[in-house]
């Protein structure tokens, strides 16, 4: 949970100094620090042979999990569309339904 | 930040691990460091939210009906996953929720689940899962890229704004704003600001139940 208290302070420090110039270099450093991390990550992978030899194994796992997040949040966006965004004109495409 | 670029970084470095795996030369405990950098990311994520130039613009035009849009996609996305978690035998339903809570946030979710996981699960086991998030994440903002245009079709506007996950805020919003129309745009900045704070939040919830 130490982690959720670095956000938040981060939260707090970047709406207080939102005007000042130096904030907008954050955009710059934060894709730079993921990628370091995800190098590490990708090194850490890379170097472990079990890992690498059951990649197919993990992609599959990976496959069933992301259409099952999609499949979800799908649904309920339509549970949710239909029931409180109806008058928004052409919430529906109409070809189907 | 550029779609081909994170996987590009990420292959870089397993193609690193793999030659120094055939050299035979010993990493360095790279656990130890990258917790820090970990400590430096999760504050720059807070600062690039709060600073964010639109934030405050955007709430005020947004209504209290509109946070059922994100929780529509966090409530969906966590119980299906749930659901693939009773099946798969490897990982608990804890752990297949800390992959879906990455809702596309492929890089942070699966550094965080690393990270967070290795000390209850150990580095092997949580490297796995970890991959398994950086894969899930991947596979579906592509798949929400992809589909834009057809569940626009099929399931109205608001569906590909829940698709894209956090990333409706940023890979996502132009391909939404081209689908769903520019009036959705607000809509789309809103549920991914919302998606992308609530990720670290949910991961390192799921990540403590083991």
């Amino acid at each position: 949970m130490i982690i959720l208290v670095f956000i938040f302070v981060g939260l707090i420090v970047g709406y207080a100094l939102r005007r000042a110039n130096i904030l907008k270099k954050v955009n710059q450093t934060m894709p730079l620090t993921i990628c370091v991390m995800l190098f590490t990550l990708g090194i850490t992978v890379g170097n472990n042979s079990e890992l690498l030899g059951n990649i197919g194994n993990y992609g599959w796992q990976a496959l069933v999990l992301s259409i099952a997040g999609l499949a979800g949040s799908i649904l309920f966006t339509i549970v949710v569309s239909s029931l409180f965004f109806k008058n928004a004109k052409d919430e529906k495409g109409g070809s189907n339904e | 930040m550029s779609n081909l670029l994170v996987p590009g970084v990420f292959a870089a470095g397993c193609l690193a691990g793999l030659t120094l795996n055939v050299l035979d030369v010993s990493i360095p405990d790279l656990h130890g460091i990258s917790i820090y950098i970990l400590y430096a990311l999760m504050l720059q994520v807070g600062i690039s939210i709060g600073s964010s130039d639109n934030c405050s613009q955007i709430l005020r035009t947004m209504r209290p009906k509109h946070l059922l849009i994100p929780l529509a996609t966090v409530i969906g996305t966590l119980s299906f996953s749930a659901v693939v978690g009773l099946m798969l035998s490897k990982w608990s339903i804890a752990d297949c929720l800390a992959v879906g809570s990455g809702m596309g946030y492929y890089s942070l979710s699966s550094i965080l689940i690393v990270q967070l996981k290795s000390p209850s699960m150990g580095l092997q086991l949580a490297t796995e899962l970890g991959t398994i998030a950086l894969l899930a994440n991947i596979f579906r903002e592509l798949f929400a890229l992809m589909s834009a245009p057809w569940l626009r079709r099929h399931f109205g506007k608001l569906a590909p704004i829940s698709a894209a996950g956090v990333t409706s805020v940023d890979v996502a919003l132009p391909t939404i704003m081209r689908i769903s129309g520019s009036e959705m745009v607000p809509i789309a900045i809103f549920h991914g600001l919302l998606i992308d704070m609530s990720v670290p939040f949910f991961i390192s919830l799921f990540c403590s139940i083991s």
